[in-house]
């Protein structure tokens, strides 16, 4: 029987404060207590809700939030236990529908569409059982939207954060997007937001009562799939598909402290280049086009891109087009904080051809080494092997202190080594 | 679930004495360590007192408990009884929780005002 209230039943599940909730789940002593990550930055990345409701949030800086809360507790980011906690959320998901999109760290969809029969039980409590299956597992709490598309299941999981759950269907959908600000639509960015009420639509609900044919003069097609999603029709189906390819690879970093050294500079730019290169070799593409950017004190970016003579996955080859672009870009007296590089324009590897003036015997070398790099990193480890000109970048990421390591990390049980570690995460709190 | 670099030994039935006949022999599905071990809502803890030595249980021994399964009598469990974290078999006593040590040393725990069973143990792990 077909259900015109549920065409699509799509579930969005959204991690409540999930860096600082992990660390409230290794360390039940914390749970209630203000909790922020993100020590080794010197700002805030992430924070409880008890850390929230005192006014202490993403961006605010660990000097202003000690002086609101001192008894604030301030941890360093741990990154292999959040990952061991996000891998769990989606296998637990994966109990419920092979349907499971992995959208971020922390949230993700499923597609429960016609599920009803098997789970014996409606949309909304197959979703709770997900959620209290979540809750009860990792002890940690999600909030969980479902919907009939997935801006609709996002838009629902946001509405009662945290431990949330709220569906919305045809009937309820009005009511729902009233009060929702267009601009905290997802996939409706600020240039689109602010043209949309320029038209006069300030709010989902107004958005979705345009017509179609008027916004089709005002919007392209994102902004229009969006708008029909809104309107409860699922154009964005979940993706279980793991990335296929890539339109482009970045990577950046930040570093602390900020520096105005060149050789340190451009160790973090070439870093960010092999781990990119890395990516491209991983998934068998080769790139064309080679952009570089800084970023200084102030928060904004210089860049620089090029073409390349043929596409290519190999650190080696573009080295040399990277410090020059970098000498175009770099002066003495800037401080800068972080380092980017984007490799674009990809097409597969194997479809290389080698220019006019090259020599195809170094090709090939070059291709046997990256070759034999990929399999020591592989055995040994992403940081086993690198070209000279990143020493400098290899040492810790951000300047740390004493009690700015994970504590996870500083706790090496018999037969772990500081690359090698157990996959499950270590319990924190001291047990008589 | 298994990652590449995790081994693992078949498990090729009982052996009774002399020679396994081949026809005997049977090569059953191999079950690695990690789901042996492990499952989705296990976590490891480093044990750092001897209050359940009697049940072999010693300090320096990793032990992996597992989250969100309602404690049966019996079972050893970590549980925060009145703001203190113990690791101690659970009963129940007219109809009240009670945690009793494994070690004629301790005393057995009643709470006061509270007890959360944060997970039940479900392996004592000791490397030599």
């Amino acid at each position: 029987m077909f259900s015109h209230k549920w065409p699509k039943a799509i579930v969005h599940i959204d991690g409540d404060a999930f860096f600082a909730s992990v660390e409230q789940a290794i360390n039940p002593a914390l749970k209630g207590k203000p909790v922020v990550t993100g020590k080794e930055r010197g700002i805030i990345a992430a924070a409880s809700y008890e850390a929230r409701a005192l006014g202490i949030k993403r961006g605010v800086t660990l000097w202003d939030a000690k002086k609101i809360c001192p008894q604030l507790i301030v941890l360093p980011t741990d990154y292999e236990t959040v990952s061991i906690f996000s891998k769990r959320m989606f296998d637990i998901m994966r109990l419920y529908t092979p349907t499971v999109e992995e959208y971020s760290i922390d949230e993700g969809f499923c597609d429960i569409t016609g599920l009803r029969r098997v789970h014996h039980k409606s949309y909304e409590a197959i979703a709770r059982d997900m959620q209290n299956d979540i809750h009860a597992k990792l002890g940690l709490t999600v909030s969980v939207g479902i919907a009939t598309s997935k801006v609709l299941a996002k838009v629902a999981s946001d509405y009662h954060k945290p431990a949330g759950l709220f569906a919305i269907n045809s009937h309820t959908r009005e009511a729902a997007l009233k009060e929702i600000p267009i601009g905290d639509v997802w996939n409706i960015g600020p240039n689109t937001a602010a043209l949309l009420k320029q038209h006069n639509f300030h709010t989902a609900l107004a958005f979705t009562k345009a017509p179609k044919e008027y916004l089709a003069n005002i919007l392209s097609k994102p902004g229009l799939e969006v708008w029909q999603e809104l309107n409860g029709q699922s154009v964005w189906p979940v993706s279980t598909a793991a990335k296929a390819s890539y339109q482009s690879i970045s990577k950046t970093k930040t570093f602390t402290p900020p520096s105005n050294k060149p050789e340190y500079v451009l160790a973090q730019l070439m870093k960010n280049l092999e781990n990119a290169c890395m990516k491209l070799r991983r998934y068998g593409q080769a790139a064309s086009t080679i952009s570089i950017f800084v970023k200084k004190q102030d928060h904004s970016y210089v860049g620089l891109h090029t073409k390349l003579s043929r596409a290519t996955a190999y650190p080696k080859e573009i080295a040399g087009i990277v410090n020059t672009l970098f000498t175009s870009i770099y002066h003495q007296h800037t401080l800068y904080r972080a380092t980017g590089v984007i490799l674009s324009d990809l097409v597969s590897s194997t479809s290389i051809q080698p220019t006019l003036f090259e020599n195809p015997v170094t090709i090939k070398k070059t291709k046997s080494l990256y070759g034999a790099i990929d399999m020591l990193r592989e055995k040994y480890g992403k940081h086993a092997v690198h070209s000279a000109i990143t020493l400098p970048a290899q040492k810790n990421q951000h300047l740390t202190s004493r009690g700015d390591v994970p504590k996870r990390k500083t706790i090496l049980l018999k037969g772990e080594t500081n690359r090698q570690r157990l996959p499950i995460p270590l319990l924190q709190v001291q047990v008589k | 679930m298994t990652s590449p670099s995790v081994r693992t030994w078949p498990l090729v039935g009982t052996i009774s004495a002399g020679w396994p006949s081949p026809a005997e022999e049977e090569l059953l599905d191999k079950l690695s360590f990690d789901d042996w071990l492990i499952q989705d809502n296990c976590f490891m803890l480093s044990v750092t007192h001897n209050a359940m030595q009697d049940a072999g249980i010693h300090e320096g021994d990793i032990v992996i408990v597992q989250r969100g399964k309602k404690p049966h009598p019996g079972d050893i469990v970590i549980a925060a009884i009145d703001g203190q974290w113990v690791l101690r078999y659970y009963h129940i006593e007219n109809g009240q929780p009670a945690l009793y040590p494994g070690n004629g040393m301790y005393e057995v725990l009643y709470p006061k005002e509270n007890l959360t069973v944060i997970g039940t143990l479900t392996a004592c792990i000791r490397k030599y």
